[in-house]
């Protein structure tokens, strides 16, 4: 008995402690390499990408993530005042760029009303981003509607990665000022974690025009508060909850500021105020992992923005400048008053979207999926009407990979587009990666992909009104609708490659990219007006323009050992076509006005050991129109110290933004100064 | 026809009828005595439903007739007396086989889904030559290294991270580097720490690390650390099953239950055609798969042949040996 106790007791003893049992080897374990985990190769990608790494950004002394984007080739960036940063992908573009599809954790933040991306409240903070895959040239079969001339993909940290507290205050010129606190944790199968930041300044200093200080200063203030949250739940061996809400909210200052003298224009027609805006979402993502290259997700999220400006001029007396008799006798029936101009937007986006990566076999992997979109938007001021106007959107799509030879990779696929604006249309992609030596391959390409008018580009019917009784008096705006969606074709050659080791690489690529059917918005000079003596135009919206794109782009980054980074981004663009500046009679620019030839970025970061780091960052755009034409050649530097302080790791860095000179982007108002920024970061 | 031709065939018939009956009331106790396969193992678990379902089919193919019994392990003491002397026992698992070898049971045993080193752990129960015997579920080092040999034939440094279930394996681990001609650094492991301390000494190598299985240093909790530790220092991991090289390792050679089902059937099959009962020795899989993970071999930009090429080169180096 005693004997037979002993040996249960060791037979117990060696089962618990050294036997391998059929457990060990056939239960499942939660598949950590995932597809979506896992970089895919430069020699394999379908389309020339940038990844903007966690050390580029720190790199960088980026404060937003508009400044980040110019490390990718052929990205340009301005500022419409200090409130609206416009980022665009070769040039051709407004205050709302329309042609880049901007996605968060797959969250697209593309904006449904005036399309484009609301930087300064895009309901992420920098320090929270993991990287950010710029995908440059068309991608509608991967990452559907808008993703016309490139995509921006910003992808947050897990948030088993953001365990403990965090803080980081920076501040600088232009009262500049910033606090992000972050806590993060565990809660049985939970991480989580919990951002907080609140961004302030007063934008930039006095406005000037033609290099002349102007007699008033531009509005351009903004304060935002951001909350957000990302938990990541392992509901199973291998099935993962994600889920994300955030809120921000804040005052956009807008208009202009009467430095006391009176009768100026500008500030009579838009006087100060503040807009507000209230943005929030909420995201929910399943993904079921059945293998490392076979998994299931569905994304379904919603996106709330609200945007409450409204805003009335000064007396029309004051702004003829005439006296307050004399209106009637210049706009019949119309008393001397002030006009109300309503922007109040509100949009709301609901999304579901599934889609499932497999491989079929040693040869060939699918993606295929479908997406289903509702877009409302209320918007009064900008649509003449107070009622809902939506846009239903569907989409499916399906790419293959197939290698017939192990030389070759053959992507091919299409997506096919419904949506209430444009009806049905099919994006195809065909692209034949070629190894041509031991890590370096070569790619040949085609695309084709559209651009839906946005509701504001469809719908548009904004005029500014008499505040006396609401009736629309000058008709800004005016949309007579029926739009067909921009097209784009791109054939891309492209060559691509590790050098000396995976740290460094390079994509070159040569491309011609063909643009029809445009949305233009010229200002059409036959328009009639309700009353007379007004200027009898309006900005209408068409599709007249069109361009055809030629150059070549570089991507370089090394990486030599750990201490030295360098990044560079170059692309050379040559381009033919037209932009309409107005109709009846037609006058056109030539759209290389709107592009410019050369765009550079440089980024070289070095660690000198015991914690130091310094880099420096230059950016050089070549002359290009946004609204008035400007040239940047400028350059950031960054100083850092790491440390130690109590077992706790800490940074402090200080950051000059344009030491170089002041330039102007966007137009030649906004002076776009020398500022110095400095931080201090603890990670608890 | 007439009466007499009628009862001539009548006669005929009974008398055939009687042959045959003859002959099955003689065949009848032969099969019966050969014609049960007990499997013993766990109810509602997957893993030995996979086993049953390759055994059973693999004697179905056999054209032996040998019927095939599940007796769940918690009801085999009820059934333990009504086991003939004549029929095979197969345990599926550790614990299946711990309570045949508590009640017992005097009959042919091939013990499967055992490790072998557990197995070696009791000698005791498995020692009884000729009537029990059992194939193990781990591989031998041999076939693990073959596979590192067919996929990387550049390589010539392996590290080895064992831990304590794996200890004993040591000899057939030199001897299998031995024969491969490769320079071997085995590397203890029995925490997470020690798999951190194997990653850096592979990085510092070929960047090759194989894991042999233990339980208390490779599951879902370490997983994550050795599967991005060996990604982040670009380090092929080469496991040892299906599991883990869906979560992110490299490569593996394993059996499948199927497939060790299948084995184990086979092992009968011989020693049924063998009789008397003379079971052989212990022994690895004779069956078995080889999985890669090809995304990760492209994300490593490590050029790969295809599984079943793997699978015959193993195959090939075993037949010469």
């Amino acid at each position: 008995m005693a004997v037979s106790l002993a040996m249960g007791l060791s037979v117990a003893y060696a089962e618990q402690n050294f036997t391998l049992t059929e457990q060990s080897l056939f239960t499942e374990l939660p598949v950590v390499l995932t597809v979506t985990r896992l970089p895919q190769n430069i020699l394999e990608v379908p389309a020339s990408m940038t990844v903007i790494d966690h050390r580029m950004i720190e790199a960088s002394g980026a404060t937003d993530i508009p400044d980040l984007l110019r490390l990718a080739a052929g990205f340009q960036i301005a500022h419409a005042g200090g409130t609206r940063t416009s980022v665009t992908y070769h040039g051709m573009s407004d205050e709302y760029s329309r042609r880049i599809q901007v996605l968060v954790d797959g969250r697209s933040i593309y904006m449904p009303a005036n399309g484009g991306v609301d930087w300064p409240d895009v309901p992420v903070s920098l320090e929270d981003i993991d990287r950010i895959e710029v995908l440059r040239g068309p991608n509608g079969v991967a990452y559907g509607a808008n993703s016309f001339m490139g995509v921006v993909n910003i992808i947050t940290r897990h948030a088993e990665e953001s365990h403990g507290t965090y803080a980081k205050i920076q501040a600088g010129e232009g009262d500049y000022q910033k606090v992000v606190v972050r806590q993060g944790g565990r809660v049985r199968d939970l991480d989580f974690r919990f951002t907080l930041e609140h961004q302030s300044d007063d934008g930039f200093d006095d406005v000037t025009f033609e290099g002349k200080p102007r007699p008033y200063s531009i509005k351009d203030d903004k304060q935002s508060a951001k909350l957000t949250f990302r938990g990541d739940y392992r509901a199973g061996v291998n099935d993962y909850v994600n889920i994300g809400f955030g809120l921000n909210q804040g005052p956009r200052g807008q208009g202009y500021l009467s430095s006391g003298s009176d009768g100026n224009w500008d500030v009579d027609l838009e006087p100060a105020f503040d807009a507000y805006n209230r943005r929030h979402f909420q995201q929910i993502k399943w993904r079921r992992i059945l293998s490392s290259e076979d998994e299931f997700q569905l994304n379904v999220y919603h996106n709330y923005t609200d945007t409450q400006a409204a805003y009335t001029t000064a007396a029309l007396s004051d702004i003829l400048d005439v006296s307050p008799l004399l209106v009637p006798a210049i706009f019949p029936g119309v008393t001397d008053q002030p006009l109300s101009v309503q922007q109040h937007i509100k949009a709301e986006r609901y999304n579901i979207e599934l889609e499932h990566r497999f491989r079929l076999n040693d040869e060939l992997r699918l993606v295929w999926g479908g997406e289903a979109r509702f877009d409302e938007v209320v918007a009064e001021g900008y649509l003449g009407q107070d009622d809902p106007v939506s846009n239903r959107l569907y989409r499916v799509f399906a790419h293959g990979e197939w290698r017939p030879i192990p030389s070759y990779l053959i992507n091919a696929g299409a997506m096919v587009e419904h949506n209430d604006i444009v009806g049905t249309n099919v994006s195809p992609r065909v692209a034949v990666n070629r190894t041509i030596a031991p890590g370096h391959a070569m790619r040949l390409s085609y695309t084709q992909a559209y651009r839906t008018p946005v509701i504001l580009e469809e719908y548009a019917d904004y005029s500014q009104q008499l505040s006396s009784n609401g009736n629309d008096f000058n008709q800004l705006w005016k949309s007579s609708g029926g739009l067909e969606p921009e097209r784009i074709t791109a054939y891309e050659l492209g060559f691509m490659g590790y050098l000396g080791d995976r740290h460094s690489q390079y994509d070159l690529k040569f491309f011609k990219e063909v643009i029809r059917d445009m949305v233009s918005y010229p200002t059409d000079l036959s328009f009639v007006q309700d009353y007379a003596n007004l200027p009898q135009e309006a900005l209408v919206f068409e599709n007249i323009d069109w361009a055809e794109l030629r150059g070549y782009e570089l991507q370089l980054k090394v990486q030599a050992e750990k201490d030295t980074m360098l990044s560079i981004g170059l692309s050379h663009v040559q381009a033919e076509g037209i932009i309409t500046r107005t109709i009846q009679p037609t006058s056109t620019k030539p759209i290389k006005e709107y592009i410019p030839t050369y765009t550079m970025s440089f980024l070289l970061d070095h660690h000198f050991g015991a914690g130091w780091s310094g880099s420096m960052a230059i950016y050089h755009t070549d002359h290009q129109k946004f609204w008035h034409d400007a040239h940047v050649a400028t350059m950031d530097l960054r100083l850092a110290k790491s440390f130690d302080y109590s077992g706790s790791e800490g940074a402090f860095a200080i950051t000059a933004h344009n030491v170089n000179n002041s330039h102007y982007d966007y137009q030649d108002e906004y002076l776009i100064e020398p500022r110095v920024y400095a931080s201090l970061e603890l990670g608890l | 026809m007439d009466v007499g031709i009628k009862r001539r065939i009548h006669d005929m018939i009974g008398s055939a009828f009687s042959r045959c009956a003859v002959v099955l009331l003689l065949a009848v106790p032969v099969l019966s005595a050969a014609a049960e396969y007990i499997v013993v193992g766990e109810e509602n678990n997957g893993i030995h439903s996979r086993f049953l379902d390759g055994f059973e089919r693999q004697v179905e193919a056999s054209g032996t007739g040998v019927s095939v019994r599940f007796v769940s392990r918690n009801n085999v003491k009820k059934v333990a007396g009504k086991i003939s002397d004549v029929s095979l026992l197969v345990t599926v698992g550790a614990l299946a086989a711990r309570e045949i070898q508590n009640l017992d049971i005097n009959v042919p045993t091939i013990h499967s889904l055992v490790s072998e080193s557990y197995l070696r752990e009791m000698p005791k129960i498995f020692g009884d030559n000729g009537k029990k015997t059992s194939i193990y579920i781990d591989q031998p080092p041999l076939r693990m290294l073959t596979l590192i040999k067919a996929a990387l034939p550049d390589v010539k440094n392996v590290t080895i991270a064992v831990g304590e279930s794996a200890q004993r394996l040591d000899g057939e681990i030199t001897a299998a580097c031995n024969t491969l001609r490769l320079i071997c650094d085995s590397v203890f492991i029995k925490d997470s720490a020690g798999i951190e301390n194997a990653l850096e000494k592979a990085a510092r190598s070929d960047r090759v690390l194989l894991v042999l299985p233990d339980p208390h240093v490779i599951n879902s909790s370490t997983v994550k650390t050795l599967i991005l530790g060996a990604y982040m220092r670009r380090i092929s991991l080469i496991g040892y099953s299906q599991a883990l090289v869906k979560a992110g390792a490299l490569m593996a050679v394993h059996s499948t239950p199927e497939q060790l089902g299948m084995d184990a059937a086979n092992m009968a099959t011989d020693a049924l055609l063998n009789r008397p009962w003379r079971l052989p020795e212990s022994r690895y899989p004779a069956l078995f798969s080889v999985s890669v993970n090809y995304q990760l071999a492209r994300a490593l930009r490590v050029d790969l042949p295809s599984e079943n090429t793997l699978e015959q080169a193993i195959k090939r180096n075993e037949s010469y040996e």
